[in-house]
């Protein structure tokens, strides 16, 4: 592929619309700006042309044109994404999985689903609920991101905790690679064992090794009991200290998840109200999951713990309705925070699950200093941490003080011994800060992984990878407490 | 010099000597793993500079490199199955652990439930260290094994019944490619996308892009209680694989590991106390002549009896493990020593078994759905091209004697345009990562 990148022509416009139909090929200004960003709102571009194709044939039908037209391509699902992602390279192509929402296949004898990679999340997990199954990962879109794209990001979800992130659920996948070739991997009878795992680095890729239209992914069997606890703090930290201790004690729920006092008061003035007290400071929901006598067990060990960590008030419901405005709420909270001001950036960090009080504090503290407005909603059981800056995109100023605060609380996070995402992805958000965790030869052998499925650099170009050096960015790994670089740990050996 | 041998190139022992030195490691020309050459470094950037010293060197291009542990993995791994030891370099990593107690923990978080030690830790070692915290570590495999050798070799234990694959639990790793450069990936946290996950690519990858030097993995709670369970012997292992079908769909019943060997089903419940001894009387109703066994030495008992050392595995998916079952024991008899897990699928058939079947079950290349002549006798290795519905491959073979082994490419000689995307994949991840192509083996990966 050359360097020069062309426009697309009317002849190539012509065999997109021959291959998808009119439909599926979009060039108009409205569409252009639909597809300007993902949900990471602070930088846009202009796509030269939206491709929306129905099958994985069409998908590498079209491949194949863009590609003979010079255009690189950024696959993109529900455009959920919170890190850029999937925003399009300016005068690129977007191939999206929008009119790609087919449920293949459920294989209640032998759990597994296969699906187009543009259906959503909740209805893969709708669609075999009458078979008494259901699909793992439920991150807090997921009545809007998809399968593709849970793929693309290895989402998690507050059910992670439990049940892990989509790497850990997805058996098999059918792609289109940059020659417009079909490729199978894997499948529901692939043993997981002993072979070159080419499935694990393309899950969590970002879209940059291809584009996968069809995924098979593991089903669970539905939990016998699930109830759902609420623990009431009048403390954050109190909070924080509680899921550290319901960590080391080695208790097993399903899901624990922390929502701070500006988060249950958004949650609580919007549609999605709870039922969240307005006498808490923290709220702990948690979710234990498994036969009766193993959620009365667990479920009383997190009480207990709670109870002793500061908790004034806990409650425990069962009931599938209660519940599920529970979750309602928890999962609508990012959408609630629209009251607090026009914008939202939700950082996504992880932090080692022994030191979610000071991290947490770091983020206050880095807010406070800028007069920004921070809310707390993460899932603490993984050590995955939400914090939630509300700003204005207009004010220049702000925008400014938002990424500065951002960047702080990932340096104090990898400084603990964290990590930069734990489900957002790295996208155009945190490019740079990859120096702060990984030397210029790690950065060199991932950009030749990337080389090794994609030479010419035909998917979403420019993304997760620095574009300038570590050197340039003036940026080195950061030491991590509690933990020892290569060559530092040589010595202590 | 044997014809084979020579076929990856005669082993320079001058070259070897000089090059370890220069590195500053520690060079024995025939103490290694069954006497052959090995070199036995104690600090990774001296592990990393021998890398690039042989990768670089003039006779560096003859030679083949295996990273070694207790060698418990090393039918997997080494350069051919076919190889003497003599014929290929065995790097040492259990030097790496140094004079102290060689425990190989780098960090156990007990309050994060997580675990970083050297690859070249006794797996042993480090489930006892984890068990003192409260904490399992998966793969449950008992014989003599390493963190690495068992992360390149992509083993599991029975244990994958509930926990999936050693890889679902894997949170990063440190490295040293083909080149000598000294690589990270993940980390040490239990919910982590930042960057390509290059150390899945280790996982399960033989070795091939260089040795793994540390691995962090994801801890479970030891459960409160556990059962360790057999039926009675049923009348056929078709039988009792339709049996320890119906107690994974039994909807009440969480059992933690379940297996077939010798005509008896094999169940490990664990959990809660009182829930496991709910699910005791459940299984009870579904089992004939339940014995329980001594939780401390049935543990071992247990998964010992699921290390089956296998010639052959193959994989369905579980509607198909009876029939599959079923066309082997037509051909074979009564499986005796063949290990059948029918919640993953997997059949891992002995040696013994493999010798003594006169042929391939025509019925089973409908069961697995193989595409493509398989090569008779069974006791020869096979793949199955494409097929998501199930595959056969060949297991680690014993070291001596050596079997017959069938003509494969060479994936570092094969040619990238003749074969499909993935081929070509991993051609350029061993490009990249190992450009001398001193960690290469002929039989892995697979080519199309």
């Amino acid at each position: 592929m050359g360097s020069q990148r062309k426009q697309l022509s009317r002849r190539h416009q012509a065999e997109l619309e021959r291959i998808v139909g009119k439909k599926g090929v979009r060039t108009d200004a409205t569409a252009r700006a639909a597809y300007e960003s993902d949900a990471f709102m602070l930088q846009r571009a202009n796509a030269e042309v939206i491709v929306l194709p129905r099958t994985t044939e069409e998908a590498a039908a079209a491949i194949k044109v863009i590609r003979e037209a010079g255009l690189v391509v950024v696959p993109r699902g529900a455009g959920t994404g919170l890190s850029g992602g999937a925003r399009p390279v300016e005068n690129g192509a977007i191939v999206g999985t929008a009119r790609m929402r087919d449920v293949i296949e459920v294989n209640a004898e032998d759990r597994y689903a296969r699906v187009q990679a543009g259906v959503v999340n909740v209805h893969l997990t709708a669609a075999c609920a009458d078979a008494g199954l259901f699909y793992g990962p439920d991150p807090s879109s997921q009545t809007a991101c998809t399968i593709g794209g849970n793929v693309g990001n290895n989402s998690g979800g507050p059910h992670g905790f439990k049940y892990g992130s989509t790497n850990r659920h997805v058996l098999g996948l059918t792609m289109v690679d940059s020659e417009g070739e079909v490729i199978e991997l894997g499948g529901p009878g692939a043993t997981g064992d002993g072979g070159l795992d080419l499935l694990g680095p393309i899950v969590g890729s970002e879209g940059m090794l291809g584009l996968v239209t069809e995924v098979t992914v593991q089903l669970l069997p539905r939990p016998e009991k699930v109830e759902t606890l609420l623990c009431l703090f009048e403390s954050l930290d109190d909070c924080c200290d509680a899921v550290s201790e319901m960590i080391a004690r080695r208790l097993e729920p399903s899901a624990i998840e922390i929502l701070d006092r500006l988060t249950i008061e958004a949650v609580e003035a919007s549609v999605l109200r709870a039922g969240y007290p307005d006498n808490a400071e923290a709220v702990m929901l948690v979710e234990v999951e498994g036969g009766d006598e193993e959620v009365d067990a667990t479920s009383a060990d997190v009480i207990e713990v709670a109870r002793a960590l500061g908790a004034f008030d806990t409650r425990r419901t069962t009931d599938p309705v209660e519940r599920k405005r529970l979750w309602a709420g928890r999962k609508g909270a990012f959408g609630a925070m629209g009251r607090i001001a026009p914008d939202l950036y939700v950082a996504d960090v992880v932090a080692p699950r022994t030191r979610l009080r000071e991290i947490v504090s770091a983020a206050t503290v880095a807010c406070r200093e800028r007069d920004l407005k921070l809310a707390n909603v993460f899932h603490a059981g993984d050590g995955n941490l939400h914090p939630n800056i509300s700003y204005d995109r207009r004010d220049a100023d702000e925008v400014r003080r938002v990424l500065e605060a951002g960047r702080i609380i990932m340096e104090a996070c990898v400084q603990a011994g964290g990590s930069l995402t734990g489900e957002h992805g790295i996208g155009l958000e945190k490019q740079d800060e990859m120096c702060l965790v990984f030397s210029d030869d790690d950065l060199a052998a991932m950009d030749e992984l990337r080389g090794a499925f994609d030479p010419d650099a035909f998917w979403n170009p420019g993304k997760m990878l620095p574009v300038r050096g570590c050197r340039e960015i003036h940026t080195r790994p950061l030491p991590m407490n509690g933990s020892a670089s290569a060559p530092a740990a040589e010595g202590a050996r | 010099m044997s014809t084979e041998t020579n076929t990856l190139g005669a082993l320079d022992v001058e070259v070897l000597h000089r090059a370890c030195k220069e590195a500053g490691v520690e060079f024995d020309a025939a103490g290694g793993i069954g006497g052959g050459p090995i070199a036995r470094p104690r600090t990774e950037s001296s592990l990393a500079a021998l890398i690039a010293a042989l990768a670089g060197s003039a006779g560096g291009a003859a030679v083949r490199v295996v990273p070694v542990g207790h060698g418990g993995q090393l039918s997997w791994c080494r350069p051919d199955a076919s190889l003497a030891p003599a014929s290929f370099l065995q790097l040492s990593m259990r030097t790496l652990l140094g004079d102290g107690p060689a425990s190989g923990v780098v960090e156990y978080v007990p309050g994060d439930g997580t675990l970083t030690a050297l690859a070249g830790a006794d797996i042993s070692v480090l489930r006892a260290t984890v068990a003192a915290g409260g904490h399992r570590l998966t793969p449950a495999i008992f014989s003599e094994s390493t963190l690495g050798g068992v992360l390149a070799a992509g083993r599991s234990g029975l244990d994958r019944h509930s926990l999936g694959p050693i890889k679902h639990h894997l949170l990063g790793m440190r490295m040293i490619d083909g080149s000598g450069r000294q690589l990270r990936s993940g980390g040490r946290l239990v919910k982590n996308v930042t960057g390509f996950d290059l150390h899945r690519l280790h996982a399960g990858g033989r070795g091939i892009f260089g040795p793994i030097v540390e691995a962090s993995m994801r801890l479970m709670p030891t459960p409160e209680a556990e059962q360790y369970l057999t039926s009675g012997p049923c009348a056929s292992a078709t039988e009792a694989v339709e049996l320890a079908l119906s107690i994974r769909r039994a909807p009440k019943i969480r059992e933690q590991a379940l297996f077939v060997r010798d005509r008896v089903v094999h169940v490990l419940l664990s959990g809660r106390g009182r829930q496991v001894e709910a699910d005791r009387r459940r299984l009870e109703e579904l089992l004939v002549g339940l014995t329980e066994h001594d939780p401390g030495p049935g543990a071992v008992a247990f998964h010992l009896a699921g290390e089956v050392a296998a010639t052959a595995r193959l994989s369905t998916v579980p509607s198909r493990v009876a029939g599959v079952v079923s066309a082997l024991e037509e051909a074979m008899g009564d499986l005796l020593g063949a290990v059948v897990q029918p919640g993953v699928a997997q059949v891992d058939i002995p040696e013994a078994l493999v010798s003594g079947a006169s042929s391939w079950p025509a019925s089973l290349d409908a069961e697995l759905s193989v595409r493509g002549a398989l090569p008779e006798p069974l006791r020869a290795s096979f793949s199955t091209g494409n097929d998501p519905h199930g595959s056969a491959q060949a297991g680690p073979t014993p070291a001596h004697p050596t079997p017959a082994h069938p003509t494969q490419a060479d994936p570092t000689q094969a040619d990238p345009a003749a074969s499909g995307p993935e081929s070509r994949w991993a051609q350029r991840l061993v490009n990249a990562y190992d450009p001398a192509g001193l960690f290469q083996t002929r039989d892995f990966p697979a080519r199309s």
